[in-house]
């Protein structure tokens, strides 16, 4: 019992973390700084010229400004250029751009005067990117002219990392429990001599004679590595991976002659539009129809039903399909679900 | 006749795998042409490519292998002749668990600088970085700000501070995806999560090239303007090669050899479907319905 309430404790608090890690801003939002930074950082310090009050700026459609880009660049633009979220510099006014009400009018935020950041251990800095993005970098990634928001961590961001690193152990431990379990499945086989051992022992030659293969990729240096990776690679990963895959159209062929059946109304609609797309995936289609006129040729109808209404099918079934993820999230980190595994005795 | 048109949805089921073999590999025998119809989503890819301003580069993240080959092969090879051709740099990736990805794809670009480009250099206009492992959204955003730490080594185990064209994102002024033009990722599947992570942060362009039964998936995208283009399977490659070569004698690659094949793969399940049909409906079942 104490099994089922470690896994329901330790669910409930992985989830409970990614829900704060989503609602929690990255930083302590009042002793966050936003702004631009104007000197060379140092590893103890930041100093940045924050933006403080709003300002309402009118330009005359002849005037040119200066546009000062994320990374610190400037260039000189028309008013008719500036953009949300541009930081401009216009005679003795100077700011990031918030709202455009009408041509040539413009609501900045403006600066105010600099201001030192302490670069304690639990501070973050977030580096404006040129496509405007946030991004958290470290304090010889920023320079001067960068805009950047700095302050204390809530720590939750910060843990991120090492959080998603533990799914990455976890399934690393799941790839050596599978082969770990192959191991003791062919080892017994071949002990007990069971049905078809020898299958077992080839199985064993050949993990082995991958893992010597594999010593030859990009192995310029030892030729025969080489040669045997350039033989199991070509001769054998590359023509049974392809045969194995297209055993496929065999099936699909003989599944869509046996089960693709005007049953209904609905079936004979699917049945109509997959002859379509089909057709008109191919030259086929295109060679059946040249003589119509461009709209109403197989690909270009092809195409229409899958841009719209497949979009549209899609878009509605990953909607429900989402929804119900959630619930089913939901049902997970509280560990009210219940089935198979979820009734076993652990 | 009845009886006879009632049979057909009997028919054994090795005769259609017989008719599948026979017209698959037909077009390989006789030398068969058809006319290409260039897809918006090809073209979205071609045009995004065109576009790239010098001194930015454009990663091809290759993770597929043998399995989905027939498909995402002829993808990849497209875009690597014509990154070639328009002298573009550009970085392969793989992701996940498809270690002989970087492998694959290696094996084309050589080809090509083989057959096609021998001026072409390792290191200065493509470098291959092999496979990482890890969730894929992370690896995106680590490549995102800064590639040589996600990849600190090529698939040769080169340290990439020896790599001329990883100079650049080791300057640390600028996030890596400041030096990438686009991301032209190719799997059987490739991830959604490119265009949350990447160009929905960064407003990076992304295509994609994936398997044709995955693609009715991704359309939506298209029209949303978060994905610039894709490669629809075998179609999509040789849509790609017709735009990089007008004379159908040029073109080479694998899209191009298995349009054919393809096609009359399709006319046969085509055929089968209608066949089945006639059965159904002959036999009466279709008027219970």
């Amino acid at each position: 019992m104490w099994k089922k309430r470690l896994i329901a404790l330790v669910t409930f608090l992985a989830g409970l973390y990614y829900f704060l890690e989503f609602v929690v801003p990255p930083t302590v939002p009042w002793a966050t700084v936003r702004g631009v930074v104007v000197s060379p950082p140092t590893k103890s310090q930041l100093v940045v010229k924050p933006f403080v009050g709003k300002q309402f700026v009118s330009i005359g459609t002849n005037e040119k400004i200066e546009r000062e880009m994320p990374d610190g660049s400037v260039s000189i633009i028309s008013p008719s250029s500036v953009k949300i979220g541009d930081r401009i510099k216009w005679r003795d006014k100077a700011g990031k751009v918030v709202n455009i009400p009408a041509q040539g009018q413009f609501v900045i935020e403006s600066y105010g005067s600099p201001r030192t950041v302490k670069l304690a251990k639990n501070v973050i800095i977030f580096r404006k990117s040129v496509s405007g993005s946030d991004e958290s970098v470290t304090w010889d990634y920023v320079k001067q002219g960068n805009e950047v928001k700095v302050g204390p961590s809530t720590f939750l961001s910060q843990w991120q990392t090492n959080v998603n690193d533990f799914f990455v152990v976890l399934g690393s431990l799941a790839w050596g429990m599978g082969l770990f379990s192959l191991w003791l499945v062919h080892s017994t086989a071949i002990r007990k001599r069971r049905g078809e051992w020898g299958l077992s022992v080839v199985f064993f030659v050949f993990v082995v004679f991958g893992v010597i293969a594999g010593y030859g990729f990009g192995n310029e240096r030892v030729a025969w590595a080489k040669n045997l990776n350039d033989l199991a690679f070509d001769y054998m990963l590359v023509p049974m991976g392809s045969t194995i895959f297209s055993l496929l159209a065999f099936y699909m062929a003989s599944a869509a002659y046996r089960s693709f059946k005007a049953k209904t109304n609905e079936a004979i609609m699917m049945m109509l539009s997959a002859l379509i797309v089909m057709l008109g995936q191919i030259p086929v289609g295109l060679w059946l129809t040249n003589w119509l006129p461009p709209s109403a040729q197989l690909p270009v109808v092809s195409q229409w039903i899958l841009y719209v209404i497949n979009s549209a099918a899609v878009k509605g079934m990953w909607f429900g399909m989402m929804l119900g993820a959630i619930a089913v999230g939901l049902r997970f980190w509280l560990s009210l679900e219940r089935g198979a595994y979820f009734d076993m005795e652990l | 006749m009845r009886e006879f048109l009632g049979n057909l949805q009997h028919i054994d089921r090795r005769w259609v795998y017989l008719f599948v073999f026979v017209a698959c590999t037909l077009p390989f025998i006789v030398t068969i042409r058809l006319p290409l119809y260039v897809s918006p989503e090809t073209k979205g890819v071609y045009d995004m490519i065109e576009k790239c301003p010098p001194g930015k580069v454009v990663v091809i993240d290759s993770s597929w292998d043998a399995g989905s080959m027939g498909e995402n092969q002829g993808q990849v090879e497209v875009v690597f002749d014509h990154l070639f051709r328009r002298n573009i740099p550009f970085i392969v990736t793989a992701q996940g668990f498809v270690p002989t990805a970087p492998q694959f794809s290696e094996k084309i670009i050589e080809k090509l600088v083989r057959t096609k480009y021998p001026h072409k250099k390792y290191g200065v206009d493509w470098v291959n970085l092999g496979v990482t492992m890890g969730l894929d959204w992370q690896i995106m955003q680590q490549m995102a700000k800064d590639i040589t730490k996600q990849f600190p080594k090529d698939y040769k185990q080169t340290p990439v501070e020896k790599l001329p064209l990883m100079q650049r994102f080791l300057n640390k002024e600028k996030s890596s995806i400041e030096y990438i033009h686009m991301i032209h990722a190719v799997t059987y599947s490739p991830s959604e999560n490119w265009l949350a992570f990447i160009h929905g942060q960064y407003g990076t362009p992304i295509s994609f090239g994936c398997a044709g039964i995955q693609s009715t998936t991704y359309y939506r995208y298209i029209s949303s303007k978060q994905l610039c283009g894709m490669l629809v399977g075998i179609r999509g490659a040789a849509e790609y090669d017709a735009l990089l070569n007008k004379s159908p004698e040029k073109r080479w690659t694998l899209g191009t050899k298995l349009i054919v094949p393809l096609s009359f793969g399709y006319l046969i399940i085509i055929f089968a479907i209608i066949v089945g049909n006639v059965g159904f409906i002959a036999s009466g079942r279709g008027k219970r319905r």
